[in-house]
């Protein structure tokens, strides 16, 4: 995941690889600054534990886990341990499943909960700023 | 055989050479390194799916699943790293986010690989605090109960029963982390219930209806005997408590059958327990049975027996023996009619006409002698007249195991359509041709056949003569004069071709091996042939009878008829199985039972002992392919003593009356002893059979110019057990009785 100040570069599997994310269909997502990216995050790991097949360990449980934390964690009932959590548990399934769906559920985790941190630390205050990403992209 | 390549690898810095194609995962434990693993299982298909085997390779830049990568030249791998232990500590920690955690109320708890994972691999705090998914528990049928949360889908269940039982009752349903296990009557298994399911399963999510809850792993002894049921021989190991048996498995793989049993050898033991067993000696008074001492009993039947013996002479008696008892008490039976009372009359209930198939191998027969490993290890196998999946379970499997494993070719000559015809390259069902006539036609091309069945019989010939060894196995169809056809027609193929003939008891094979025949001494050399019989007559210090005795049938048809003075029977019921129906015991004046339950012939007897049965006695037995194996005494039941008892104390009993020499035996390895000296084939070597394992006998045989063997019409009977039944145990095993399975198949 890019910030506004990260985007400008080439759209091609090595430069978006090196930059540290994923091509992966070439399909992209843009984000506006008015999106609670904690939704956001909540909202990816909907679409992939819904997706998740069951086959491998980490895929199946790790997206369960990480949806059923994040929906907590948006409803403003968040501990703050809940956000090293969130992104290390993103980090064990990432490299360890058997296809790249697990991989593509963790990517985008890992870097909002780096890049985003400050959102999650507002909700811990129970404040949510934003507008709702279910808003834009419709329901779960 | 080709040279195998090997690949040389580095794992955790020691150097290892395997084989090519071996799994990195098999590498590491032949160096005793253990990598955990959940999905993986040797023999079946490879899932990656639970992704514990993660291990580094060197230039390799993410994990690897050790259970799929192969061996490389120069591979260096390390299962020991920061890397690797922290991938382990966190697949534990998925896994038992939505497993419940209450090992101590859970039926696998101590036994259970998931525990021990975490025990060794995990973390000690769980970071887990959202809810669980939860299933309610589901009752597949009374043996197989399914509790969704604590699986851990590694689709072991799955893949044994599609790849290993060829029955592909059990698949998978939902997906994501709702993925649950679903067996093919949507909420009931219709299987042939054997139970691999449950020993496959890793943890607490599929339970024994026959086990669960009813013990804990640590309160209970583990004796590994053999299976009491069909002739295969199956090693099975009993969970034992408080000298009751309340479980049977094989999960230490162990044994000709590794990781196979069949609903009877795993669940099929109840009967030791039965209400209607007999627990103590029974004496006729008129019209009933009634209990009496030891005392009594032992010394009316020594009286008796006695008695006809002075007045009717050695040929007033006979003995039927079982197929059933271990090889040194059959020894001791035929001992005790021949070196005590003199005669000859002695038979059993034969299913299998494993004299023929010794006499008609004559000097082949060491060469030709088929193992159960050797059927799985068979290019080529070819089934006559017999189903062995339903008849045969151990057989079947072992021939699934091979087409899987290594690509072996199946053939069929069956009256009906079987099962395993669907793994066959080649099946040819005779319909009203006869499996005898059809094996005529192959050796001779002589007989009546239509034209039809001869195109494929001619086809099946021709790809027999193309393959380069070739393992037969026959059932009861093929006797006397078709085994010597099928061994001319196997003389003419281009392979090597060894042979199994498949009876129908735990120990048919050993009835017939320990000369309980009225024409053939321990290892089938003929009584009146003085070579055969010198040996023994010195052993014994006494002659041995010459004139072959009467056979089972004979025996029962004569004591009907009153020509018999006494019958003296060892778990069998022949009145059943022979003589004409309804008649009973006719005009017999004695007859002597050592059984476990009033069976039709128990209860016409004078006497009845109550014997053991075979998870209740030490001794050996002789599986359908002449592998030797051990009995270890299991259970205790109060009052029943194993055969071997019974038939010592009545010879202590007639020796005091003047009858003949006391069997002086103090344990069955005595007499096994005995046997390993004087009966051809028996030399074997203790050693394996003591660490659980079996040895096969390697019979020699010599005509000694006698006439072409052949049986009557009649002789050999099969019992046609399925997989359900059992001859007399089955009928007095509760659990086997209330499978539907078994009553849509009666």
């Amino acid at each position: 995941m890019f910030k506004a100040d990260e985007i400008d570069i080439a759209m091609d599997y090595d430069t978006i690889a090196k930059a540290g994310s994923m091509l992966g269909s070439g399909g992209m997502v843009v984000i506006d600054e008015d999106t609670c990216m904690v939704d956001m995050a909540r909202r990816i790991m909907h679409f992939y534990a819904h997706e998740s097949c069951g086959w491998c360990i980490p895929c199946r449980e790790g997206t369960t886990w990480l949806r059923k934390t994040l929906d907590r964690f948006h409803d403003g009932m968040g501990r703050p341990q809940d956000i090293d959590n969130v992104g290390e548990l993103a980090q064990n399934m990432l490299g360890r499943t058997f296809c790249p769906l697990g991989d593509a559920a963790a990517m985008p985790t890992i870097s909002i909960v780096k890049k985003f941190r400050n959102e999650f630390e507002e909700h811990l205050q129970g404040k949510c700023a934003y507008k709702s990403a279910e808003a834009l992209m419709g329901s779960r | 055989m080709a040279e195998t390549k090997l690949v040389n690898l580095k794992i955790n810095d020691r150097e290892v050479q395997v084989p090519a194609g071996t799994l990195v995962i098999e590498a590491t434990r032949r160096l005793g390194i253990e990598v955990p693993s959940f999905c993986y299982y040797p023999g079946l298909s490879l899932q990656a799916a639970c992704r514990m085997c993660l291990v580094e390779v060197e230039k390799m830049p993410k994990l690897q699943t050790a259970c799929t990568l192969v061996a490389g030249e120069g591979m260096v791998v390390r299962t020991d790293t920061e890397q690797v232990r922290n991938a382990r500590k966190f697949m534990l920690e998925f896994l038992l986010t939505n497993h419940p955690l209450d090992c101590p109320v859970c039926d696998k708890g101590g036994e259970c690989e998931l525990q021990d994972m975490v025990f060794r691999y995990g973390a000690d705090t769980s970071r887990f605090v959202e809810e669980k998914i939860h299933r309610p528990e589901e009752k597949w049928s009374d043996l197989v109960y399914y509790d969704a949360p604590r699986c851990i889908l590694c689709f072991r269940c799955v893949r044994v029963c599609d790849e290993g039982m060829d029955v592909k009752a059990l698949g998978v349903g939902m997906r994501g982390a709702n993925s649950i296990i679903i067996p093919n009557g949507g909420d009931h298994l219709d299987c042939e219930e054997c139970g691999m399911c449950i020993d496959i399963c890793p943890v607490g999510a599929l339970t024994s209806g026959t086990y669960r809850y009813k013990t804990r792993p640590w309160e209970m002894r583990y004796v590994s005997t053999i299976c009491t049921h069909c002739s295969n021989g199956c090693k099975t190991t009993l969970s034992v408590r408080n000298h009751e048996i309340l479980r049977a498995n094989n999960r230490d793989l162990s044994g000709i059958n590794k990781e196979f049993l069949c609903v009877k050898g795993r669940f099929g033991f109840d009967f030791t327990q039965h209400p209607e067993r007999i627990k103590q000696p029974m004496l006729r008074k008129g019209e009933k049975l009634y209990p009496v001492s030891w005392e009594e009993a032992m010394q009316f039947a020594a009286t008796r027996l006695k008695e006809i013996h002075l007045a009717q002479g050695p040929e007033a008696i006979g003995f039927i023996g079982s197929n059933r008892t271990s090889n040194e008490e059959n020894y001791l039976l035929q001992k005790l009619a021949r070196a005590t009372f003199g005669t000859n009359n002695i038979d059993h209930h034969r299913t299998a006409d494993y004299t023929g198939l010794v006499t008609a191998l004559g000097d082949q027969a060491a060469e030709s002698v088929l193992t159960m490993d050797g059927l799985y290890q068979s290019k080529a196998v070819l089934v006559i007249g017999n189903d062995p999946t339903d008849q045969n379970p151990l057989v079947a499997w072992q021939i699934r195991s091979g087409i899987r494993h290594n690509g072996t070719k199946l053939y069929l000559l069956n009256a009906e359509g079987v099962k395993l015809q669907r793994k066959a390259a080649q099946s040819v069902v005779l319909g009203s041709t006869k499996e005898s006539a059809a094996v005529r036609w192959l050796a001779t091309g002589e007989g009546s056949i239509s034209e039809q069945v001869k195109t494929q019989l001619a086809a099946l010939k021709t790809a027999l003569e193309a393959e380069s060894e070739l393992a037969i196995v026959f059932g009861s169809p093929i006797t006397g004069a078709a085994i010597r056809d099928l061994v001319e027609f196997a003389s003419k193929l281009n392979g090597k071709v060894r042979f199994m003939a498949l009876g129908d008891y735990a120990n048919s094979r050993g009835a017939a091996d320990m000369g309980l025949l009225p024409d053939r001494l321990p290892g089938y050399g003929y009584v009146d042939h003085a070579a055969a019989s010198g040996p023994f007559a010195r052993n014994w210090g006494a002659s041995v009878p010459s004139k072959p005795g009467l056979t089972a049938p004979q025996m029962v048809e004569a004591a009907q008829a009153g020509k018999l003075g006494a019958l003296y029977v060892v778990g069998a019921n022949p009145l059943a199985h022979f003589g004409t129906l309804g008649m009973g015991r006719g005009k017999l004046p004695l007859l002597i039972v050592q059984e476990l339950f009033l069976t039709e012939t128990a209860l016409q007897a004078d006497v009845v002992f109550p014997a053991a049965s075979a998870y209740e006695k030490d001794g050996s037995v002789t599986n359908t392919a002449g592998e030797i194996q051990l009995l270890r005494k299991a259970a205790e039941v109060m009052g029943p003593r194993p055969d071997f008892d019974l038939l010592r104390i009545l010879s202590h009993q007639l020796e005091k009356i003047g009858l003949g020499k006391a069997l002086h035996y103090k344990t069955p390895g005595a007499v096994f002893e005995e046997i390993r000296k004087v009966v051809p084939g028996y030399g074997v070597q203790p050693a394996g059979l003591l660490t659980g394992g079996a040895e096969p006998t390697i019979p020699h045989f010599s005509k000694n110019g006698h006439a072409p063997y052949d049986v009557p019409v009649g002789l050999i009977r099969p019992a046609k057990d399925n997989l359900f039944t059992s001859g007399t145990l089955g009928r007095f095993c509760t659990m086997m009785q209330s499978l539907p399975e078994a009553e849509a198949k009666s």
